[in-house]
């Protein structure tokens, strides 16, 4: 990927977009980073932004719509069909794995996020590879 | 290629190229011992915080009291780092200078220790973590908390675990759910009653 990418990030604890943003900006020096604290009206503010992102993180349980519809509408739209939408989960249930396997989504990232970890796992987002690293 | 000249290069934004220098500094050993305790110590940038990492992986537990400087570090990446540095070489006898930041200022690095302390079992944490689980406006922060919690196995943790079985949020329950099940059945290894 030659240009800076783009992240967005929908979650809904501030203080896990704190942590997510800390990484990304101050320790990989992505600044191109937006980020929902709901999913309410969503599409609408996706295709608000004044970029397209390459990279959507998505909290699975944030609200009123979780992770999953949010994935669901992102497919339905042709010109997100290639974003790559990670899931942003504490969950360490394998079961969930499963369901964001089986539901589409191109990784999932356990909470909370390390920055040692993290930089690895983002360096993979952007190579177009699946990421599935909960703990 | 000069060591320092490498350890320059840590710097860059390309998390590839980064990681390829951090391999090489890796293969040179300890000839770049030196000059990788003097980048930790300049605090700056990103070079500081991969110095650390590569500092860990050539010279494992020797670089404990480099990575306790670190924790009271300005860069807070470096801080950041050196917290998971910690809790990956497992000695548990750094836990009360993690235990030290659990006021730091920034709720990342809190939530980064809090996970910390858990993986090394610090019963001296629980007080202040029961604390913290009871003023906490976070999930992320009360997630992470009781899943330490659990992990320490501290019997008088369950209690005060069990006021955020209905919390608003998914892996909060979950996690009350997971603790309440490994204390029952005492499957932490060290559960311990007071």
């Amino acid at each position: 990927m030659s240009k800076k990418p783009v992240f967005l990030y929908v979650e809904d604890d501030p203080l896990s977009r704190e942590v997510l943003q800390m990484i990304l900006e101050q320790g990989l020096g992505y600044t191109d980073l937006f980020m929902f604290e709901d999913s309410l009206d969503f599409l609408q503010r996706i295709a608000a932004l004044p970029a397209l992102p390459d990279v959507v993180f998505l909290d699975v349980h944030v609200q009123p719509a979780d992770g999953f519809a949010l994935l669901q509408m992102l497919r339905a739209e042709e010109r997100y069909q290639n974003l790559r939408v990670v899931a942003v989960t504490a969950s360490v249930m394998n079961e969930e794995i499963a369901q964001l396997k089986q539901a589409g989504f191109n990784g999932a990232i356990g909470k909370p996020l390390d920055l040692d970890t993290f930089s690895e796992l983002v360096r993979q987002i952007l190579d177009g590879r699946e990421v599935w690293s909960v703990m | 290629m000069r060591v320092q000249d490498l350890i320059d290069d840590l710097d860059t934004a390309d998390i590839t190229e980064c990681s390829r220098i951090r391999m090489q500094l890796t293969t040179i050993g300890t000839e770049a011992i030196p000059f990788l305790i003097e980048a930790i110590r300049t605090h700056s940038g990103r070079k500081c915080w991969q110095a650390a990492k590569v500092l860990v992986a050539i010279n494992g537990h020797e670089a404990i009291p480099i990575l306790l400087e670190a924790l009271d570090s300005p860069n807070l990446m470096l801080c950041q780092m050196a917290v998971e540095l910690l809790e990956e070489l497992g000695d548990s006898s750094v836990a009360p200078q993690l235990l030290k930041l659990l006021d730091h200022p920034k709720g990342f690095i809190r939530l980064r220790v809090i996970e910390a302390l858990g993986v090394l079992r610090d019963q001296a944490a629980v007080e202040a973590m029961l604390s913290l689980l009871e003023t906490s406006t976070s999930s992320a922060m009360r997630n992470t908390i009781i899943r330490a919690l659990t992990r320490i196995g501290d019997q008088r943790a369950l209690a005060a675990i069990l006021v955020w079985r209905d919390d608003s949020d998914h892996h909060v329950r979950v996690s009350v759910l997971e603790a309440v099940h490994r204390f029952s059945i005492g499957e932490s290894s060290n559960v311990t009653a007071h």
